[in-house]
């Protein structure tokens, strides 16, 4: 199972914080910053993956990757393969690059709603949920579509293409 | 306060959250804005309730507590409109705590949205249950679920799924209801129902022996076969990763295959095939198909003993130990770690390589070899294996000599034939260490 996806920025500012099992905020933040702590003393050209009992208790791992000034991060138990986590990462990353056309930290920051709502389309309750970007390009776009067209007191049921693929 | 500020727009606040240049004058920024909202909680304010949420969630992502936003979620979850619905789904799934009432008070909502006609407002709910469901929940809304498996749209389905996962993980005893609508998850073609549904499976059937049972006997064969046409499969865009066809299932498979063949020596030999075929053909010179290779060896160590798989799948760890990527080498180091209870003869064949692992230039793998190097000294080369560490001793980082020292003492202590041996290794770290 996925614990959590973090992503923050190189200053150690949270910029999306999901975790799938409950953690108060306080927790979370310290969390947050003992990860951070670890990343930054990382040197560079070694393995994305760290041993994280420590911080998260038993069976825990975690794996990074720096995208421009972001640090993506997943923390997982055993029963989750660390290469094919990897590949998730990267599926994320794609995602979000597809959605906001070259992703950025400022486009993160301003449209958080909009990367939750890409990440609950890629992972749910911490299982993998689906892995193929442009399917989850198309679900957000579905979404987003529907919020726009959608008058806030009352959905009308017939609008066009919602009757599913 | 300025009665307008109730007016800022999210984007507004972040900036000026952003613009702030000290911890202490954020917070003001942040107090302001809590207490606009405050007010406008109080005041029921209807056209606000959507912006206000948005804004709560930024703020409890910077880690200042927004408890006060709870039951907006739910005023917004009961109200009819989509955007409404979804960002109160959104907010109750970040800011929610484990307070049972506000769980019960959301419980008849969700129902309401498992059974709305909208299907996107279905699959919200449904997210929002597979986050936070609690036992309660489950056992409320199992029914609705359960239904939802079998529903037209493949992406409501997948949902419902993992949402499955949920409540059987929380309430064990309704996993038998799940037992037949999982089983024909599996014969489905829709990429996405069939990853969830082999995830489904697996966790029922380390949930309950029944599920096991049942799935051994009816699924092993269907799985198989579905494995085989995936692994043969021509090139599948969607699912493609690095040229390879669809690993995430591939591998979710092959977890779900180990479940299967642990401690059944049938179901074991029918699966020997094709994991013979996995280990052998797929190519690996991506992550991708690395990360396959890597599940299928964790699956033949895991499965009844075949001696010429398990020396297949030793002989892939010792060939990732010397593969240039640091990730292949760590994941490489942990499995052999595990594959030492099981056959320890094979691990020692790789004595070579994993030594040459303890100088590796990355730090993390340096450190899991040596703890593996400690697990494969025996009687017969704890001299050989001291006399390459203690040579090693002279060279390596400083950081480093500290585990290096200590695990040359253990291994010296414990394995030592003679007093005269034993001075003679203790004295060499010692020297090392002091000048």
């Amino acid at each position: 199972m996925i614990r959590a996806v973090i992503v923050m920025n190189d200053q150690g500012k949270p910029r999306l914080i999901k975790f799938y099992q409950y953690q108060t905020v306080e927790k979370q933040h310290e969390l947050i910053r003992s990860i951070y702590g670890v990343l930054c003393s990382r040197a560079e050209n070694v393995s994305n993956f760290i041993k994280v009992d420590s911080i998260f208790g038993p069976d825990a791992r975690l794996v990074y990757k720096t995208y421009a000034t972001l640090y993506f991060v997943f923390v997982f138990d055993s029963s989750e393969n660390e290469l094919a986590m990897l590949d998730l990462m990267q599926v994320f990353v794609e995602t979000l690059d597809k959605c906001f056309s070259n992703v950025c930290e400022l486009d993160i920051v301003f449209n958080f709603n909009k990367v939750h709502a890409i990440l609950d389309e890629i992972i749910l309750g911490g299982q993998v949920l689906e892995t193929s970007s442009s399917e989850v390009v198309k679900a957000v776009a579905e979404l987003s579509k529907l919020e726009r067209t959608s008058s806030s007191v009352m959905l009308i049921p017939s609008i066009p293409g919602w009757h599913g693929r | 306060m300025n009665p307008f500020f109730s007016g800022t727009r999210l984007r507004d606040m972040i900036r000026a959250i952003r613009a702030c240049k000290t911890a202490a004058e954020e917070r003001g920024v942040i107090r302001k804005e809590c207490a606009a909202i405050r007010a406008s909680i109080s005041k029921n304010d209807q056209d606000y309730m959507h912006r206000n949420l948005a804004k709560l969630m930024f703020i409890h992502m910077l880690g200042y507590p927004t408890h006060f936003g709870q039951m907006e979620c739910l005023k917004l979850i009961a109200s009819p409109g989509f955007p409404e619905k979804r960002i109160g789904y959104l907010g109750l799934m970040l800011l929610l705590d484990e307070k049972q009432e506000v769980l019960m008070l959301v419980t008849n909502s969700i129902k309401q949205d498992l059974n709305h006609t909208n299907q996107y407002i279905v699959g919200l709910a449904l997210c929002a249950l597979g986050n936070i469901c609690s036992a309660e929940m489950a056992r409320d809304l199992s029914p609705e679920v359960e239904r939802l498996l079998q529903f037209r749209d493949p992406n409501i389905r997948k949902k419902a799924a993992l949402c499955s996962i949920r409540i059987i993980k929380k309430v064990p005893d309704l996993a038998e209801n799940f037992l037949k609508p999982t089983a024909s998850l599996l014969k489905e073609k829709h990429h996405g129902v069939l990853i969830t549904g082999v995830q489904l499976c697996a966790d029922l059937c380390n949930i309950s022996t029944e599920a096991l049972d049942y799935y051994r006997k009816k699924c092993t064969d269907g799985l198989v076969r579905l494995l085989k046409d995936v692994a043969n499969s021509s090139y599948v865009p969607e699912y493609d990763v690095s040229g390879i066809a669809d690993p995430f299932l591939q591998i979710r498979l092959l977890k779900l295959l180990r479940v299967l063949g642990h401690g059944d020596a049938d179901a074991s030999d029918f699966m020997n095939d094709i994991l013979a075929q996995v280990a052998t053909k797929i190519e690996t010179n991506k992550n991708a198909g690395n990360a396959i290779l890597y599940e299928c060896v964790g699956t033949i160590m895991g499965i009844e003993e075949n001696s010429g798989l398990r020396v297949l799948a030793i002989n892939i760890l010792g060939r990732f130990l010397s593969n240039r990527d640091n990730n292949i080498r760590y994941v490489a180091l942990n499995m052999l770690m595990r594959a030492i209870t099981v056959d320890s003869q094979a691990v020692q064949r790789h004595r070579a390589t994993i030594l040459a692992c303890v100088k590796d230039t990355d730090a993390s793998i340096r450190k899991r070899a040596l703890e593996l190097v400690y697990l494969i000294a025996n009687e017969s080369n704890a001299q050989s294996l001291t006399k390459e560490l203690i040579d090693y001793l002279e060279v390596s980082d400083l950081e480093f000599r500290e585990d290096l020292s200590a695990n040359i003492c253990s291994m010296v202590e414990k394995f030592s034939p003679n007093k005269i041996w034993y001075i003679d290794q203790m004295l060499k770290v010692l020297s090392e260490v002091c000048c």
